[in-house]
């Protein structure tokens, strides 16, 4: 578990909004869950560092929260991704595929020559 | 956009956090509740399950703390905590407060006062359009700024210069106003067409001068100031187009100038002006020559033109001037050019930094008994840090809470000191001698304001950031170790003492500054004036108007209202002269020597001139050191004669009798004189006048038409002015009658400026050392306080009363020589800038350096004294039964 990456600062924020994309409405412990379940449990996400991350989005209006009941009929908060949300959602991805391009490209001569 | 919602919902996160905390609990809760199930279903024991999700979550506390750090502003949360406990920290301690808040109030507050009269006098620009383009032009003939030029000049620098938009020259004026009310003297300048224009202001009413009334034919329109428009005229919305006499020409008033204008030319240099005139100047003029020299130019850069740019056009140009009429500049004459802002207080900026510094000084001293305040207090307050130490607090915490403590400590010592310092200003404005333009401006604005608030945060952080550091370096196991009893370390003990003995070093360094101000103003008022002062009531009255024309008519007016005064009971002599000693006024004269001519007529040496009575030299008390006095018989058909100072005598005569040389005063086609007598020196602008060249005329020989008369009186002079004015009415009604004062005033106006100075410097030294004093006490009897089990045991083995009170003086006079060495040393490298201001004081003056070591000495004695006292008073009993 040790020597699985953790998910880097930026790009926790986009991996939530990609969740909540998918699943529509879920809580805390299940978007951790998700975002380890899409890396294929390559990624290993403190679920401590998740609270804050989702709380910054809601404060700049990208997801809203609202308390309901889990499958297990727990009481748990949900999170729902906005209009703007998704907006920003696309923006980031736009964005994060750029940026993997130009990288791709400054690495694969690398891999080329070895 | 998306950021800023951010922080606004972060502003709204500092509310209802009861709430939040709780639903946050709540969502983390579940968190790890469905993690469990989860953890469960995959086969884990249930603690495992629940371990295992915990693991798995991290802390939880600090995911608590990185959500709440998110959810709202921590700083700020930080800060409105750390203000409201300080709030309550300085509530809980009345007299700590109000003696720190006193303290930084008396050091803020003087400061404020002498940065609002700084700010006006020094870094506030001229009260004109652009006015760092203004710049006053001079024929500069052996370095420095010169002063007056020729008309033919001036208008040769007009002509071939390129550098300036406009140039203008003034003259003094002046005269008696009569028609519509009490003949009244009015004081003015007169100037060319441009001059208004080139200062960048407007005529309230009507228009200003233009250039064909600045011609000889032309020139008799006026513009009136406001004030005189008010006054005088009742604010006459017609007065445009009116006819009204000054010295019985006829002006006609062309404006009025606006209510805010103030000519600080005329001010700086004759005056201030109530009425401007052209002064209609052409080179036909006879006292338009090239060595008629009594006008000021000055002129208004171009846009773009730089002043180095100006001054090397017009050093070219007056080359090339000086070259064409070599006989009437004297040899190496050039241009001088200075700004006009520089002109008028150049003079003063030293002064003031030296104020500024001394003020400066003050804040020093305020800062370093607030900061031993507050060690002794952080002291007290060691447990309760310690405590907090203890408990996770982190030292920059604690820092920025003690922090907070002292600048809420120097805010409110601001706000205080600000009130102070409105009326310390007022009052600088009214001690400050007259003579210094602009300082009524002095006030309360932005710039002062930015200036207080910027000096309290640095004050602040000064006196809080020592303490604070030692305080949150603390040790942490000693100071719970204590059992509450405070022991402050070694190195918070030298602190206290390092910080009382810089108090010691700047007062020392501030009272030497104030002893040689003192000493050198002490110097100076027994420079004997060549005369005696006492006793002498003075007033000028000018003999003007139609019934003066003829030389006879004005000599029978003064000779008459002589023998009227004379005749008066309490009058010992009276007598009348042109310039009156210390009236700021002078009259210099070409002094010719028949036996030596020069080929260079502008190369004569000058000397002060003075027309005078025959009684004037008895009522003066100018004593005669050879030859004879004018007498009434020196009249207009007698022989040419003259009197001259006992410089003159020397430096032209040395070896030689001066009585009957022939001397021509004036121009060299002045007629010759001969020297009859020679009077001892007299000082005509200030006691610091080094001796110079005096010549005295008759009156009935050389008529003025303005003359001051001097009475010499048996009773106090002020009190028969009423009587002497009536004299004169009786002789003539219809004369103003002006400048009364008498001898005492004019001398103690010349050194006002010193006075000031001296004043100033004076007070903050005696602040310095009552603030350093308390400095002192405090230090001594916190020790005393410490050490009383000390002392309880030693007078319970026998140690006497004196000894005891000789441990005490003896700590606070080690501080204070450690003080005096440190301030004594800076005195000799500092008190050089006072050089300049000093009069015949040597800055080094021992007198000056031992009285301030006695002084010192007194102030320390005091100090420890009652702590001293209180540490004889100690019960041996009390003191040990208390371990």
């Amino acid at each position: 578990m040790n020597d699985k990456p953790e998910v880097w600062q930026g790009t926790l924020a986009l991996m939530v909004l990609k969740t909540l994309e998918g699943a529509g409405s879920l809580h805390g412990y299940g978007i951790a869950r998700q975002i380890e379940r899409t890396s294929a449990d390559l990624l290993s996400v403190n679920y401590g560092t998740l609270y804050p991350a989702l709380l910054k989005l809601q404060q700049e209006g990208y997801i809203t929260s609202e308390w309901g009941l889990s499958e297990s009929n727990r009481k748990a908060k949900f999170y729902q991704l906005t209009r703007a949300g998704r907006k920003q959602m696309h923006k980031e991805t736009e964005e994060w595929e750029q940026m993997t391009a130009i990288v791709a490209r400054f690495l694969s001569p690398k891999e080329g020559m070895a | 956009m998306r950021k800023l919602r951010g922080w606004i919902m972060r502003f709204g996160g500092l509310f209802n956090k009861g709430r939040k905390d709780r639903e946050l609990q709540d969502e983390l809760e579940s968190h790890i509740q469905m993690h469990t199930e989860d953890n469960l279903r995959s086969g884990m024991t249930p603690e495992e399950a629940r371990r295992q999700a915990m693991i798995k979550f991290g802390g939880i506390e600090s995911t608590k703390e990185a959500f709440r750090e998110q959810r709202a502003v921590p700083w700020l949360e930080n800060l409105v905590q750390d203000v409201r406990f300080g709030a309550r920290q300085l509530r809980k301690n009345p007299g700590f407060t109000a003696v720190t808040v006193l303290t930084l109030a008396l050091g803020i507050g003087a400061n404020t006062a002498i940065f609002s009269v700084v700010n006006a006098l020094l870094l506030r620009p001229l009260p004109y359009a652009d006015s760092d383009r203004l710049v006053m032009l001079s024929i500069n003939s052996k370095g420095g700024d010169g002063g007056d030029t020729d008309y033919p000049t001036f208008d040769d620098w007009r002509e071939r210069s390129q550098s300036f938009e406009r140039t203008a020259v003034v003259r003094s004026w002046g005269g008696v106003m009569t028609g519509q009310g009490e003949p009244e003297m009015v004081d003015g300048i007169r100037v060319s067409a441009d001059y208004f224009r080139l200062l960048g202001v407007a005529p309230l009413l009507g228009r200003d001068f233009s250039p064909e009334e600045d011609r000889p034919d032309t020139r008799f329109v006026i513009m009136l100031s406001h004030a005189l428009w008010k006054s005088r005229f009742n604010s006459d919305p017609n007065i445009l187009g009116k006819p009204i006499k000054v010295s019985d020409e006829t002006f006609t008033v062309i404006g009025v100038m606006p209510p805010g204008f103030e000519d600080l030319v005329a001010a700086n240099f004759y005056g201030p002006a109530q009425v401007w005139a052209p002064v209609g100047y052409a080179g036909t003029e006879p006292y338009a020559c090239r060595t008629c020299r009594h006008l000021r130019a000055f002129a208004r850069l171009k846009p773009g033109v730089a002043f180095a740019q100006a001054k090397t056009e017009m050093d070219t140009v007056m080359n090339v001037i000086v070259g064409d009429h070599p006989e009437s500049y004297a040899p190496g004459s050039g241009i001088a050019m200075i700004k006009l802002q520089d002109k008028f207080v150049g003079g003063m900026r030293r002064t003031f930094i030296v104020l500024l510094a001394a003020v400066g000084f003050v804040l020093l001293i305020a800062c370093a008994n607030v900061a031993n305040l507050l060690l002794a207090r952080a002291n007290q307050r060691a447990r309760e840090i310690a405590v907090r130490l203890a408990l996770g607090a982190r030292p920059w915490r604690i820092v920025r809470q003690l922090l907070t403590e002292s600048l809420a400590l120097s805010l409110l010592g601001a706000g205080l000191g600000l009130l102070l310092a409105m009326g310390g200003t007022q009052l600088l404005v009214k001690l400050s001698p007259a003579t210094i333009l602009k300082l009524q401006e002095a006030k309360t604005d932005g710039s002062v304001l930015g200036f207080t608030l910027l000096v309290s945060l640095v004050t602040g952080v000064l006196f809080g950031l020592f303490p604070a550091l030692q305080t949150s370096k603390s040790d942490v196991q000693l100071a719970l170790k204590e059992s509450g009893k405070s022991s402050p370390s070694v190195r918070q003990n030298r602190l206290r003492g390092f910080l009382v003995v810089a108090e010691i070093a700047l007062s020392v360094v501030l009272m030497v500054g104030a002893g040689l101000l003192i000493r050198s103003f002490e110097r100076i008022l027994s420079v004997p004036p060549g005369f005696e002062p006492r006793n002498l009531l003075t007033m000028t009255v000018p003999a003007t108007g139609a019934r003066y024309g003829q030389d006879a008519q004005v000599v029978a007016f003064y000779r008459n209202v002589l023998d009227r005064v004379h005749a008066l009971p309490g009058v010992e002599a009276a007598g009348i002269v042109s310039v009156l000693p210390f009236s700021a006024n002078y009259d210099n004269c070409g002094f010719f020597i028949e036996e030596k001519p020069l080929a260079n007529p502008t190369q004569a040496p000058s000397a002060r001139r003075y027309g005078i009575s025959p009684d004037y030299m008895r009522a003066m008390g100018i004593p005669l050191l050879r030859g004879r006095q004018f007498i009434e018989q020196d009249n207009a058909s007698a022989p040419l004669v003259a009197l001259i100072n006992k410089t003159a005598a020397e430096r032209h005569w040395p070896n030689e009798d001066p009585i009957g040389k022939r001397i021509r005063l004036g121009g060299p086609e002045s007629p010759l004189r001969t020297i009859v007598g020679i009077v001892s020196d007299v000082r005509q602008q200030g006691l610091d006048d080094r001796p110079e060249m005096q010549a005295y005329l008759p009156h009935a020989q050389a008529i003025d038409s303005v003359m001051t008369l001097v009475v010499r009186t048996s009773v106090d002079p002020a009190s028969l002015t009423a009587a002497v004015r009536n004299e004169i009415r009786a002789v003539d009604a219809s004369l103003p009658v002006y400048q009364i004062a008498t001898m005492r005033q004019l001398i103690s106006s010349s050194v006002a400026q010193r006075r000031f100075t001296m004043l100033l410097v004076g007070a903050f030294a005696a602040v310095a050392l009552f603030m350093t004093a308390v400095g002192i006490y405090g230090v001594i009897s916190y020790s005393v306080a410490q050490r009383k089990q000390e002392f309880g045991i030693r007078m319970a083995l026998g140690a006497q009363r004196h000894e005891v009170v000789q441990l005490v003086l003896g700590q606070g006079f080690r501080l204070m020589l450690l003080g005096l060495a440190l301030g004594v040393a800076g005195a000799f490298a500092l008190t050089r800038v006072l050089e300049h201001l000093l009069f015949q004081t040597n800055t080094r003056d021992p007198l000056t350096f031992v009285l301030v070591t006695v002084t010192l000495c007194a102030a320390t004695t005091i100090a420890c004294w009652l702590p001293a006292r209180r540490a004889v008073n100690v019960d041996p009993m009390v003191a040990l039964r208390q371990e």
